[in-house]
């Protein structure tokens, strides 16, 4: 069962104990995709940090708002899209795009993501490793020592005896063919 | 897979490149970001987590405005006096005949569609040294309750000081209006007084589950005559407390209209409050004076806002309350709300609902002051009204004494009888009061957003 997609049967007083409960809960099951969402946008740890709480604050302050009949994690990235936004007119640096279309566009893609069946985004990840385990072995293994290992271009480069240029192109054409098995679009 | 990283370990030169569509762009940045939560460290998350919890916890505390924390103040005396009403009434032990009026009525309660009650309360009688004692007691008209249905209700209510507070509640979520007239649409669960919201529901709208859940404990029902009350022919129940140490109402009164089985009017009685500190025993009197470190309290247990009449320069009352004028003849009761046409939902100009400053409740704080009293500024005052109203009324008192914690009751059953809490007022009242059914966005917090004004509002320093 969907536990996001379960919230909208859970009834919503703000201010209460139990409002703060219930909040609690559906923050606890929203962090990670809220953190994914926002490291799509961000670079910046820190500033994903910021991010985070400072949506998971406004969504408190605003669970009157909340349209319960709706799932709470889209309404939750709407904040965060918002203030993404917000902080991308005051400082630019360490942001990946994140256009209107753009927003809208992951918005699609964690839309997709979601569909698939798992009872929390930590499961849904599973299909990544799934789709990792599919990717030849020099994406794979790019793919390991810059996400898994936090190894820089150049350290990386030089681990596996190619040019920065190259393992450039063979991260990105990774990620494309995860995203692409991921969703259920081939790999 | 290797272990997960620290999240600094990245790369940025590897982060995906604004190049392609819009749909790529998000794609590829959708999988970076998932291989970044995939090698998260747990401990990253969870530290992510408590630190939302802390942020979440203080802007609790700090989004309580001050004005919630006074009118709660304000009002807790009454609403500890009320606290465990919901509790009472659902407390009816299994008395077949008696109970099955209540269900009855409870039923009839939850959908009986529009109604208003008034709220009485009648103080402790007066026990100061120096004082009679046998005055009678003043009843008076401190809130109204507007019901729909379980997701639609309002509450009005006026403190002796003059504090409004309006709190309702409709589908949308509850609601509060601030001294400004603007809404907050997130009010802490402390603008609802206790005894008008119990959860889910409140003691006028329990549910019958919410009956007999709670069908134990403390108060003996029984079913009396048929009474005629407003002309109306009513069960009469009645249900009684066990004896022993309680903040409940001894006594609660009931009169269920035999037509409709809507309540008509309710009677929460309290017995009369110990001396737990004052008399010859000590300093302290019950509803004068709180314990050491709270707030000094009307008899009906409403805090006062300003320094008392004969208090220091600086607002620090008398010690002993030996001070404190006493209490003038008054009338018996504010004019009560449904007497009031501007008052009535339905008035002429309803959407621009504003009440007049009731009498004895409150000043006009538009009105120059009068000379004071012999106790000080304000004293003229005191007496119109249970535990009088605050002195300094010609501006709220914005002294440090009254910024005080907020009631030690609120969290647990509040102690009367221990002299930790303010006393219960003697009686409080409910009764059913004509009513034409309300406009549609009567429970609006617009509605109301706009029925105080400015010069109503406590200006805050």
């Amino acid at each position: 069962m969907d536990m996001v997609d379960s919230t909208p049967a859970l009834r919503l007083q703000p201010a209460t104990p139990s409002a703060h409960e219930v909040f609690d809960i559906l923050a606890r099951q929203n962090a990670d995709m809220l953190t994914t969402y926002l490291r799509g946008l961000v670079h910046r740890p820190e500033v994903v940090d910021d991010l985070f709480q400072e949506t998971m604050m406004v969504a408190w302050r605003r669970l009157a708002d909340y349209d319960r009949s709706l799932p709470f994690g889209p309404w939750l990235r709407g904040i965060a899209g918002r203030l993404v936004m917000e902080h991308r007119r005051k400082s630019a640096r360490g942001m990946l795009s994140c256009e209107p279309e753009v927003l809208e566009a992951l918005e699609q893609e964690f839309r997709a993501f979601e569909r698939s069946p798992a009872d929390t985004f930590r499961d849904r990840l599973d299909r990544l490793v799934g789709c990792l385990d599919r990717l030849p072995p020099m994406m794979r293994e790019a793919i390991d020592m810059a996400y898994g290992r936090g190894l820089s271009l150049s350290a990386l480069a030089a681990a596996v005896e190619s040019t920065e240029e190259a393992i450039k192109k063979r991260v990105q054409r990774a990620r494309q063919m995860l995203g692409n098995c991921i969703q259920g679009d081939g790999a | 897979m290797s272990e997960p990283t620290d999240r600094h370990e990245f790369d940025p030169s590897l982060l995906p490149e604004p190049t392609g569509d819009a749909a790529h762009r998000a794609r590829e940045q959708f999988v970076h970001a998932l291989l970044r939560a995939q090698h998260e460290a747990p401990a990253e998350r969870e530290a992510r987590l408590a630190r939302l919890g802390r942020a979440l916890r203080a802007d609790e505390a700090r989004s309580r405005p001050v004005w919630i924390a006074r009118r709660w103040h304000a009002m807790s005396g009454v609403a500890a006096a009320a606290a465990l009403v919901a509790l009472v009434i659902l407390g009816f032990p299994a008395q077949q005949s008696a109970i099955a009026v209540v269900q009855a009525s409870i039923r009839a309660q939850q959908s009986a569609g529009d109604r208003r009650y008034e709220v009485r309360v009648i103080a402790q009688t007066p026990s100061r040294a120096g004082e009679s004692g046998d005055a009678a007691p003043e009843e008076r008209a401190v809130a109204t309750v507007d019901a729909r249905d379980s997701d639609h209700l309002l509450l009005q209510a006026r403190t002796p000081w003059g504090d409004r507070l309006v709190v309702g509640r409709n589908p949308k979520g509850s609601w509060a209006i601030k001294p400004d007239g603007t809404i907050d649409e997130y009010p802490p669960a402390q603008a609802w007084p206790r005894w008008a919201n119990f959860g889910t529901s409140t003691i006028l709208l329990s549910t019958v589950e919410d009956v007999l859940q709670a069908l134990e404990k403390s108060h003996t029902l029984t079913r009396g005559k048929v009474e005629s009350y407003d002309g109306v022919t009513c069960d009469r129940v009645t249900a009684r407390r066990e004896p022993g140490p309680s903040p409940q109402p001894e006594v609660i009164e009931l009169w269920i209209d035999r037509g409709s089985r809507q309540i008509r009017r309710m009677e929460l009685v309290w017995p009369s409050m110990p001396r737990p500190m004052g008399g010859e025993f000590g300093a302290r009197e019950p509803g004068l004076r709180g314990p050491e470190g709270q707030e000094p309290r009307g008899p009906d247990g409403f805090a006062p806002r300003g320094p008392r009449p004969g208090g220091s320069p600086g607002g620090r009352p008398p010690i002993d309350g030996s001070e404190r004028p006493p209490r003038p003849a008054q009338p018996m009761m504010d004019p009560p709300l449904r007497e009031r046409p501007e008052a009535r939902p339905d008035a002429p100009g309803d959407e621009h609902y504003r009440p007049p400053p009731r009498e004895g409740m409150r000043p006009d704080p538009r009105r120059p002051m009068e000379a004071p009293g012999p106790g000080g500024v304000g004293q003229e005052m005191r007496g119109s009204g249970m535990g009088g109203p605050g002195p300094g009324m010609g501006g709220p008192s914005r002294g440090g004494r009254h910024r005080g914690p907020r009631p030690e009751f609120l969290g647990g059953p509040p102690d009367f009888a221990g002299g930790r809490h303010p006393p219960p007022p003697r009686k409080m009242v409910f009764v059913l009061v004509p009513s034409s059914p309300f406009a549609d966005n009567w429970f609006d917090a617009a509605t109301h957003a706009q029925s105080i004004p400015e010069s109503e509002s406590d200006p805050e320093p």
